[in-house]
């Protein structure tokens, strides 16, 4: 605990970077010296141990009214702090017979009268708050011109001395810990009484007898009796700067002349905290304290944040909390406190819930405490995590080839495949667990979030035919080690290793496991090396979030080559199926017949050779989903295969797209739910569940689902994109806008690109992208197929809206040949029908576009699919609008805004009445009465 | 510097001059914060090395079983009082102030600012643990450097020696470097310790009794962490 609450030094001196002290003494390369001279006596992970005072040149007894200062086995006295401003002892007050902290001012401070007063004045109101989480004052004295002050003895150590310790906190511990500090501000606030030095420093830790933690804040009102008293020497405070440059806030940097310094100061110094405790730093660091003082007043670092997947509401609350303008942060402690719970409940209901019973009983005295304790105890107990459950986090590729990530993650995948086969186990997908880092700190944290009692870390070293695999079994309650194991083997023998650790795994966790799960577990899907290479490159390319058509082409590439070397590998096979089937249905890959057929083969072989496999039985439902789209026979197979791969999130999520499809929207969501459980964090299932809240016109329940993505992977563009067509089909531009300028994408970004170019077309503003898809298509990416073709229609429909219609004229028509061939080959690729309708549209040639429209709806009834069946009347309804055929348009239009679906522009939100209003294609509809009245509806849900 | 008996005259030399440059900075700065020019306190500190070197002290200085910082600043005092004052004044005529504070403080080097509230043996304590510290932090790099590990200190350096620029994330300076975080880790804590030897050795350069280490290095703490 160092008094810095007064430093004083110049305004020039920077600030170091890791301790947050004036740096002040820097070494030749402007190494902080007393980062350095900590390091000398501190073992790793070691707290400073607070030496005795050498200070003191006479040992002996210090008497300070009834206090003695106790004196240490070298007969100096204890020191428990020592600042520029003042000492800490540890004493006795010879009265209570009770320890205290006894703070001695230093005679330099003491000696002005001036000084003395406002210290008595603000030691009185100190010592008038009265909370369990702050370090009481509890009495002051004068005496042989010092002045003094003894306050509650905390028993702990520093937040500072814990982070240095530890290194940063999980995100539970410090919302905790923030939270019990915001209890302690509105207390003070309470009293009128501004602490201006909080800081990591000036917070105590103290364990309670049942382990829980107690936030203490100490120094109350100590800052500022030392602030003004540097006005009086013109030489220490030219800056006149009370608290430490780190932490403070900008209206302690301006001085108290421009701003007054209140609760919202302190709460500024709390967010700089929070902050620290979250990553080990605080987030403005410069060469001087005015650098500092700008970068306060520029963006957040949230870079510091990156991959530590904190919640929106979490990063909204440290923004609020270190805006630069006190008027935009939280006005009251308790303000900040209720921000604090809202953000605690969202981001772990449970947790908050027992720490609520935890602190009414703190609150309710000592009364029956023990009773009560008992019960809490059971209570927690029956709250934890089912001790049988798993996580099995990303394994670290420690080979030198960077190449063989897929060689880690392929061992990850498969151990945890195993594991899943278990029924007795819980186990989390790989979907949920792969955001997180290979070894990271917050281990408990991170169980807590996938609820789940253990976790799995490993890393994988591969170098020619050697392969090292070490797996550490950690109980997530006390980050202890339940085993740890290395294996060193050839590569023939991979597989042999995942057997293993599967199996000691159900054995520690105490699982039991049948006689046919054990059978699946020890099984080897292949005997060939080379075949099990292969396919752990396809199944890495499975892995990665999205459809990018050059996940699927990766891994089709790879699983084609594992069954060509080793074609009994049913497990390969099974997989390739699914990756052909998906890739038909997202399309992903190029949908032609070919591709269909080898799914069906592959599924078929895969079901040949092991009748019972569970990934064979749910490719073939699967594919049955994807490419028939005969969604009887898929739910037939789905549900078997459930009963096979126990702890598969993958069967629950087809099953809720199969009911989707059949427009069974409830019993979808239901499955999306159970899918879910398995699955907390699969980016990919929260961000199919949410594309059916869009379908349904269900907004702020779909922007709710992407907030949920978005806390895992916050930059993800596809969400931001998703954003941003809700933010279109709600009629509200800006906030589209806004979402979407940032973003630079290229061709990759199908749906994305496509948003961008629409909400330009919506905006009128089209002269950006056409340069921008002009740019893209000079260079098309052959492999993309078709959508180079769709993209030159998006150009063509700018060019129009931009008034160049020659120019329009020309690019449709090149879409229009490059597109006709494709659908000979994909004769039922309704996105390639619509393209071609709405291409023929503008070129003027009615018939043909009203010809492509008719077919893609004979082609794909509503019936058969709810999701993207109505995706053909879309179309129609436009074409109509254009063709001169109104009545049609409108009556199209009338059925669309009653039903939920997908749209087939700019992939997602169906039409809106907003949209309709935007959407410069409905042009010729505009006069019509009917029209407008569906402008002016609302549509049905 | 233990002063050992020196085994040769040209070792005696080179002893020196390591000495002379570890312990010039504190004995300057003392002399500045009591006023001297920048001028005179440099001669003085010559004069005060060569007095050393004369009298045989640092000999002494062993035989003291004391701390080397203290024994040097009242070697200095003494110096001052015994044998500089006598011959500036006579140098000078009389026993008038030869410089004033008011007339240096301008010139006063950036350093002596964040010192200017301390006593002159403040300034002294200050400036002498700012000398050990940095001298144990130099003393690993030049033996990293010959190590070949020059590159990777530079990138390890702001996780231990803190500074004003914020250390990368530790994932990022991994993939900087090309190691796993894990041995990333490693190698700060392998750092840490081998600092941490370094300035004990540093420390018990300047204590006769090994035993003093411990407290002098906790006393260098105590003076960094409260200036």
């Amino acid at each position: 605990m160092d008094d810095g609450g007064i430093d004083l030094e110049t305004a020039a001196a920077g600030v170091c970077a890791t301790c947050g002290r004036l740096l002040t003494q820097i070494g030749p390369k402007g190494e902080c010296l007393r980062c350095l001279v900590s390091l000398g006596f501190l073992a790793d992970g070691e707290e400073p141990e607070r030496p005795a005072a050498q200070g003191r040149l006479t040992p002996g007894p210090l008497k300070y009214a009834h206090f003695e200062v106790d004196v240490g086995a070298d007969g100096f006295p204890v020191e428990l702090g020592a600042g520029g401003m003042a000492i800490t002892y540890s004493a006795r007050d010879t009265v209570l017979n009770s320890t205290v902290a006894l703070k001695v001012i230093n005679r330099s401070v003491a000696q002005n009268p001036d000084a003395r007063s406002r210290f008595l004045r603000e030691a009185r109101a100190a010592a008038n708050i009265h909370h369990p989480n702050i370090a009481r004052v509890t009495y002051y004295g004068e005496q042989d011109g010092e002045c003094f002050y003894a306050m509650e003895l905390v028993k702990g150590e520093t937040l500072e001395a814990r982070v240095r310790r530890d290194g940063p906190m999980p995100l539970a511990s410090a919302l905790e810990i923030i939270e019990q500090a915001a209890c302690a501000l509105a207390a003070a606030e309470a009293c009128s009484v501004v602490h201006r030095d909080i800081k990591p420093s000036n917070i105590m830790l103290e364990s309670d007898a049942s382990g829980g933690l107690t936030v203490k804040l100490i120094d109350y009102g100590v800052a500022k009796v030392m602030g003004p008293q540097a006005e009086l020497d013109a030489e220490q405070t030219r800056a006149g700067f009370i608290g430490t440059p780190a932490f403070a806030s900008p209206e302690q940097f301006a001085g108290s002349a421009q701003l007054p310094i209140d609760t919202r100061s302190d709460i500024y110094s709390l967010g700089v905290t929070f902050w620290y405790l979250l990553t080990g730093r605080t987030p403005f660091v410069g060469g001087t304290m005015e650098e500092i003082r700008v970068r306060q007043t520029g963006e957040l670092p949230l870079e510091h944040l990156r991959g530590m997947h904190l919640p929106g509401q979490v990063i909204a609350l440290l923004k609020s909390m270190l805006a630069p303008d006190p008027k935009d942060r939280p006005q009251t402690a308790r303000e900040l406190l209720s921000a604090v719970n809202s953000c605690y409940a969202r981001f772990n209901p449970e947790a908050r819930a027992r720490r609520r019973r935890a602190m009414l009983v703190v609150a309710a005295g000592v009364l029956a405490i023990t009773a009560i304790g008992i019960w809490l105890f059971q209570r927690t107990r029956s709250a934890a995590p089912i001790e049988r459950s798993i996580a099995v986090l990303p394994f670290e590729n420690l080979s030198s080839d960077k190449e063989n990530a897929y060689f880690a993650e392929g061992i990850q995948d498969e151990i945890l495949t195993r594991l899943s086969k278990i029924a007795d186990l819980k186990v989390i997908s790989r979907t949920s667990t792969q955001h997180y880092k290979s070894a990271p700190e917050n281990l408990r944290e991170i169980a807590k979030q996938l609820g789940v009692a253990h976790i799995l870390e490993g890393s994988v070293q591969k170098s020619a035919d050697e392969v090292r695999v070490n797996v550490q079994l950690i109980k997530a309650a006390n980050d202890s080690h339940l085993w740890a194991d290395t294996f060193d083997r050839k590569l023939t023998d991979i597989l042999s290793v995942e057997s293993e650790v599967a199996k000691t795994i159900a054995e520690q966790l105490r699982a039991e496991i049948t006689g046919q799960e054990a059978e699946v577990i020890a099984d080897r899907p292949t005997d060939n090396p080379q075949a099990y290479d292969a396919y752990l490159r396809g199944l890495a390319y499975t892995l990665k979030t999205g459809f990018a058509p050059a996940n699927s082409l990766g891994a089709q590439k790879y699983l084609k080559e594992a069954v060509r070397l080793d074609p009994k590998f049913a497990v390969g096979w099974a997989l390739l199926s699914y990756v052909d089937a998906s890739g038909y249905l997202t399309q992903g890959l190029q949908p032609t017949v070919a591709l269909r057929e080898e799914a069906r083969q592959a599924a078929e072989t895969a079901l040949t050779l092991q009748p019972n496999l569970g990934e064979a039985v749910f490719a073939k439902g699967f594919y049955y989903y994807a490419c028939l789209k005969d969604y009887d026979t898929a739910v037939k197979y789905l549900e078997q295969a459930h009963q096979l791969l126990a702890n598969n999130g993958r069967i629950p999520l087809s099953l809720a797209y199969v009911e989707r499809r059949r427009g069974n929207w409830d019993k979808s969501e239901a499955y999306f739910n159970e899918a879910e459980k398995l699955d907390p964090r699969n980016v990919n299932l929260l961000s199919q569940h949410a594309r059916s809240y869009i379908c349904l016109r269900r907004f702020p329940e779909a922007l709710a689902k992407l907030e949920q993505i978005l806390n895992i992977t916050p930059d993800d563009i596809d969400t931001l994109v998703l954003k941003a067509r809700i933010a279109q089909a709600e009629g509200d531009l800006p906030r589209a806008s806004a979402l979407l300028a940032p973003l630079r994408l290229g061709a990759d970004y199908a749906n994305a690109l496509e948003t961008q170019v629409y909400q330009a077309i919506l905006e009128s503003r089209p002269l950006g992208v056409i340069a921008q898809l002009k740019e893209i298509l000079a260079n098309p990416n052959q492999a993309l197929g078709y959508y180079n073709g769709e993209l030159r229609f998006w150009l063509g429909w700018a060019q129009e809206v931009a008034g160049d219609h020659a120019a329009a004229r020309e690019t449709w028509s090149q879409a229009r040949s490059e597109l006709e061939p494709l659908l000979k080959e994909q004769p039922e690729n309704f996105v390639l029908m619509g393209d071609l309708a709405l291409i023929n549209m503008g070129l003027g040639d009615n018939a043909a576009a009203l010809a492509l429209a008719e077919r893609a709806l004979d082609l794909f009834p509503i019936d058969k699919d709810a999701l993207t069946g109505p995706r053909p009347l879309d179309i129609l309804a436009r074409v109509a609008a254009r063709v001169g055929d109104p009545d049609r348009s409108i009556s199209t239009l009338e059925k669309l805004l009653s039903i939920p679906y997908e749209a087939p522009l700019a992939a997602n939100p169906p039409l809106t009445p907003a949209l309709l209003r935007l959407d410069p294609m409905f042009e010729p509809l505009r006069n019509d009465p009917r029209f407008q009245k569906l402008v002016a509806s609302s549509a049905r849900k | 510097m233990r002063a050992r008996q020196p085994e040769s005259e040209d070792a005696t030399r080179e002893a020196l001059s390591g000495f002379c440059e570890a312990y010039w900075p504190p004995l300057y700065s003392f002399l500045r914060h009591r006023g001297h020019s920048s001028a005179d306190a440099q001669d003085l500190v010559q004069g005060f090395f060569a007095h050393l070197l004369e009298q045989n002290t640092l000999t002494r200085a062993d035989q003291q079983k004391g701390r080397l910082r203290t024994f040097l600043l009242g070697s200095l005092q003494n110096f001052l009082f015994n044998e500089y004052d006598r011959a500036r004044a006579l140098k000078r005529g009389g026993g008038r102030q030869i410089v004033s504070i008011e007339e240096h403080l301008p010139e006063a080097e950036a350093a002596m600012m964040a010192t200017a509230h301390l006593s002159d043996a403040g300034c002294y304590d200050l400036v002498w643990a700012s000398t050990i510290v940095s001298r144990a932090w130099d003393n690993l790099q030049t033996a990293f450097v010959a190590e070949g590990k020059a590159e990777w200190l530079e990138e390890l350096r702001p996780f231990v020696a803190g500074g004003s620029v914020a250390p990368l994330n530790q994932e990022e300076a991994a993939r900087r470097l090309g190691v796993p975080i894990a041995t990333l880790r490693t190698w700060l804590s392998r750092l840490r310790q081998r600092y941490r030897e370094s300035l004990r050795m540093e420390v018990a350069t300047t204590v006769s009794d090994p035993a003093d280490v411990d407290a002098e290095l906790q006393h260098l703490y105590q003076i960094l962490i409260r200036s």
